[in-house]
């Protein structure tokens, strides 16, 4: 009876983790890093004080496989439990009904697992429950009488309903909407779709409000909205309030830093995204952390740059979960042999300072680059500059809409708005009949008063976003 | 445990498995003869080494089995068969091999089995020559990621050169917010060294014969940070220049990061009184004084000067220090009236950094660079050598990659020898490289710092900063982490 009651905890336990975080689950084994070359365990994990580190750190690369990963995470308390249970059995006559003692430690170790992104302190409890069931072991073994206790703990019935109890609390710890893990499982499947492209299912699931309310949807949801052409469109509704919208700045915590670096790759801007990776990669606890290798491969793949390109693949095969990754990166390492790296350069280089000054250095360099002249226009339209936005408009449209192209939305509310001050502006750019009746409907309800009104009504323009 | 402990059984276990494996396996007679050198890494072809150098081994990529026989005027001393590519060479028969041939050409032949040569193939033997010229017997570095801002681990290592153990001097394990830097030594002693360390509970960390103390220069004499340092010769006085440096970063191209300081000056710490010296000629904001460095007879100091054309200082590629040198009495502490110009970046271009005397005074190596005071970003900086003699330039090329910085060196204490870092393996992880200077002032070849296996040089992740030789292994009580430690 009692191992099918461990089975059933493993399998809910398994579940639990598998089906509420999956995307956490890979997001630990791209935070962590383990690999077989020597500075590993001479450098990076301190052996033996990092030991519990250095096995949490193997068990982690398993990760990339949710199904593993979940069965990792469900082993562990499962374990733990099956520890305290033999303590039990050891210590105490007639048992059997005791096991919700062990069980009674569940939610609280699952409590503990969820903000444990080493698996340092999962281990660490568990081996010092090994330990204790040992020396209660060695103890029976020498002869250590039983201790009785009273019925009503050992009473079947209270036994199962208690453990009922537990499976519950450990149900609710689970799946705690305001825990880290649920925090981080709706970035973490936000930074899988973004390293995916898959910018459209991002736009699926993160609402407005969501973006709105959340620092972190919000960055992702305006990522995908440039590299899908409608953050001229959508950018208000989505919560656009300023340039830094765009990317993060101050807050160096890892999925901040793991974003920038997606910012930067998304643009081909390899130079910050590197930069960036070296700053994730310490946020990790050895130092380094297998995305962050990962991308640097990819980096110097992309910028045929062979020679760092093959170390940081070749310290990946030192890992015990990276085979079909370079099975599928090796014809390209082979390819780039002979090469000369390339490193994309247009223009005089120039130094990275705040967002705006660098995207609008990148307009110049790559003026045909959508991606970059929306960055810009929708910076300044977020600083509430409508006449710098004139003034970039008017260079951008050169390239970008003199062919008849329609002028995004956005724009074209922002050129409504200027053209009472520059008149000229009608008779250049072609505003679409629908934003002139919207525009209209909006300044009517504005002069008599009804700004809330119209606010609400027009809620995602540019007139709303400046009133 | 310490690095250096499990670091060894790693290498019993490593040299059992490989004994075992060359045992087991027969020596196998290749086929083809090839009229052509390996093509081996680390390039070992022609090299010089010194007979107390640990055994260089070394690998042919893409070769599955590979034996190579060392022979000396024709007579085979040490046979090796391997795996993956990879010539580990037994360290006792290495020893043995260099005590007995201390002035020769060691004559390497490497046949290899490959998908191109199934059943082998014998290459020309390369040749690399031993000289008598011992080496310092330890080297050490700082270890640290090639970039950016922050960091995790760091620390000072040590590195035995006839073995390839390494071991901590000192790292920030215990408080990783610490930053741990520039560390140096009085005329090559490891009985005496300072280091800073950077952050909450920083300070100068100065150790000198068992006894140690944290200086905070901030709260000392003109209350300026200290910042690469120059340890007397004679052991009394450290001479600091004190930096404002700022790193900048370029969106695109090669060349990612730029480092420049906004203003340096030159500072004198007596370590017998605890006060901090300063001479208002060295203290100026027009001129931005760094890097000093004393002659080997402590009569001198040498330092790197930039003229501010205007201020403040900003960034920009026009920024080139000239090489300087002033008088110094060890006696009073007092720098002299003349300063020399030793190099001129108006009238011969480019920007000096790091000048380090050799040991006999006669001649001058630094770090030269299109512009700046950081080289070790450029891919364009190489090593230079002055005759201070004659003035003339030393003909360096032979020690330069031309394509990637060469930068940080370091003369060994008989002048033989020199340690330089470079970048010529990736362009972004630093490795280190010993060069022979040899009697006649001719430089020679220069070896990659051998390792166990020379994978190591692909899989470290770390880059090799500041080499300096040591005469011994350095032991630094464990309190001194205590003097640094911060939970912050």
């Amino acid at each position: 009876m009692r191992k099918y009651i461990y089975i059933l905890f493993f399998v809910f336990l398994w579940a639990m983790w598998y089906f509420a975080y999956p995307y956490f689950l890979i997001w630990l084994e791209g935070f962590s890093c383990f690999s077989t070359v020597p500075d590993f365990t001479t450098i990076y994990f301190d052996l033996p004080e990092d030991i519990f580190r250095y096995m949490g750190a193997f068990l982690l690369q398993f990760y990339a496989h949710p199904v593993i990963g979940a069965a990792i995470q469900a082993m562990l308390p499962v374990l733990f439990v099956l520890c305290v249970s033999s303590v039990i059995r050891r210590l105490f006559k007639e048992s059997e009904g005791m096991l919700w003692i062990a069980f009674a430690a569940l939610p609280v170790y699952v409590h503990y697992q969820m903000s444990d992104l080493t698996l340092t302190r999962s281990l660490t409890i568990l081996f010092a429950a090994v330990a204790v069931s040992l020396i209660v072991w060695l103890s029976a073994l020498a002869g250590k009488p039983f201790r009785k206790v009273p019925e009503i703990i050992r009473n079947r019935y209270v036994s199962l309903v208690l453990l009922i109890v537990s499976a519950v609390t450990t149900f609710f710890v689970i799946t705690d909407s305001g825990s880290m893990g649920r925090e981080y499982e709706d970035i973490a499947h936000l930074e899988y779709l973004a390293e995916n492209g898959e910018w459209n299912e991002i736009l699926e699931i993160v609402s407005a409000q969501d973006a709105v309310r959340n620092e972190y949807k919000r960055k992702y949801v305006l990522l995908a909205l440039v590299q899908t052409g409608k953050l001229p469109d959508y950018a208000f509704s989505y919560g656009l309030s300023s340039s830094e919208d765009f990317m993060f700045y101050t807050v160096q915590e890892p999925f901040c830093l793991a974003f920038n670096v997606l910012f930067y790759r998304s643009l081909g801007m390899n130079n910050p995204a590197v930069y960036h990776l070296y700053q994730q990669a310490i946020q990790s606890f050895p130092g380094m952390s297998f995305d962050v290798l990962r991308n640097l491969a990819d980096i110097y793949l992309e910028q045929k740059d062979y020679d760092l390109a093959r170390k940081y693949m070749d310290i990946l095969a030192h890992s015990s979960c990276h085979g079909k990754w370079l099975k599928e990166r090796l014809p390209v390492l082979e390819s780039i042999r002979d090469e000369e790296p390339v490193s994309h350069i247009t223009g005089a280089p120039f130094i990275l300072e705040s967002f705006l000054p660098d995207i609008s250095s990148m307009v110049d360099r790559y003026p045909n680059d959508n991606r970059f002249s929306d960055y810009l226009l929708c910076g300044v339209l977020a600083e509430k500059d409508g006449n710098t936005f004139y003034n970039i408009f008017n260079i951008v449209a050169n390239s970008l809409y003199s062919s008849g192209k329609q002028i995004p939305v956005l724009y074209q509310e922002a050129l409504l708005l200027i053209a009472s001050k520059e008149p000229d502006i009608l008779n250049m750019y072609r505003i679409d009949e629908e934003v002139w009746k919207k525009f209209s409907d909006f300044t009517n309800l504005m002069s008599s008063g009804k700004t809330s009104q119209a606010k609400r009504k027009y809620a995602g323009t540019y007139w709303a976003y400046v009133y | 445990m310490s690095i250096y402990i499990r670091k060894s059984l790693s290498q019993l276990l490593l040299s059992f498995v490989s004994v075992l494996a060359v045992s087991c396996s027969s020596w196998m007679n290749p086929e083809s003869v090839l009229d052509v050198e390996p093509d081996v890494f680390p390039d070992y072809k022609g090299v010089t080494i010194p007979c107390n150098i640990a055994p260089m081994n070394f690998m042919v990529e893409g070769a599955d089995r590979i034996q190579t026989v060392i022979s000396v005027d024709g007579q085979e001393k040490i046979k090796v068969a391997g795996k993956d590519g990879v010539i580990n060479i037994p360290l006792k028969e290495w020893r043995a091999l260099m005590e007995h041939n201390r002035d020769s050409r060691l004559e390497v032949q490497v046949s290899v089995w490959t998908e191109e040569f199934p059943h082998g193939a014998t290459y020309r033997p390369f040749v690399m020559n031993v000289v008598k010229d011992e080496i310092d017997p330890w080297i050490s570095y700082r270890l640290i990621e090639p970039g950016y801002v922050g960091w995790r681990q760091l620390g000072i290592y040590q590195r035995e050169l006839a073995s390839f153990d390494e071991s901590a001097i000192v790292s920030n394990h215990a408080s990783n917010t610490t930053c741990i830097n520039c560390h140096n030594y009085p005329s090559y002693s490891s009985e005496s060294m300072m280091f800073h360390a950077r952050g909450a509970n920083g300070g100068t960390i100065i150790y000198t014969d068992g006894e140690y103390k944290k200086v905070d220069f901030k709260s000392i004499g003109p209350k300026k940070n200290a910042t690469y340092p120059a340890w007397h010769p004679e052991g009394r006085f450290i001479a600091f220049s004190s930096n404002t440096t700022h790193q900048i970063f370029f969106a695109e191209g090669n060349h990612p990061i730029e480092v420049f300081d906004t203003a340096s000056d030159l500072m004198l710490y007596d370590i017998k009184t605890g006060e901090v010296l300063t001479d208002p000629r060295f203290m100026t904001e027009e001129s931005l004084e760094t890097f000093p460095s004393w002659s080997p007879d402590g009569r001198y100091l040498y330092f790197v000067s930039y003229k501010a054309k205007s201020l403040p200082v900003h960034f920009n590629p026009s920024i080139r220090y000239d090489l300087y040198r002033v008088s110094f009495d060890p006696m009073t502490g007092m720098f002299g009236d003349e300063i020399e110009t030793l190099y001129d970046s108006s009238v011969l271009g480019g920007s000096v950094s790091y000048p380090r005397v050799s040991p006999d005074g006669s001649k001058l190596l630094y770090t030269w660079a299109e512009y700046g005071t950081f080289p070790i970003w450029h891919a364009e900086a190489e090593l230079q050598m002055l005759d201070l003699e004659t003035s003339e330039q030393v003909d360096l090329s032979v020690w330069n990659d031309p394509a990637e910085a060469d930068s940080y060196h370091s003369w060994s204490s008989d002048g033989r020898w020199v340690i330089y870092g470079s970048r010529r393996i990736d362009g972004r992880h630093t490795r280190l490289y010993i060069a022979y200077y040899d009697h006649e002032g001719n430089p020679h070849k220069p070896f990659l710092l051998p390792q166990e296996d020379p994978r190591y040089n692909f899989w470290r992740l770390k880059s090799y900063n500041v080499p300096e030789f040591i005469s011994g292994k350095v032991s630094l009580p464990d309190e001194v982490a205590d003097l640094f430690y911060s939970e912050d």
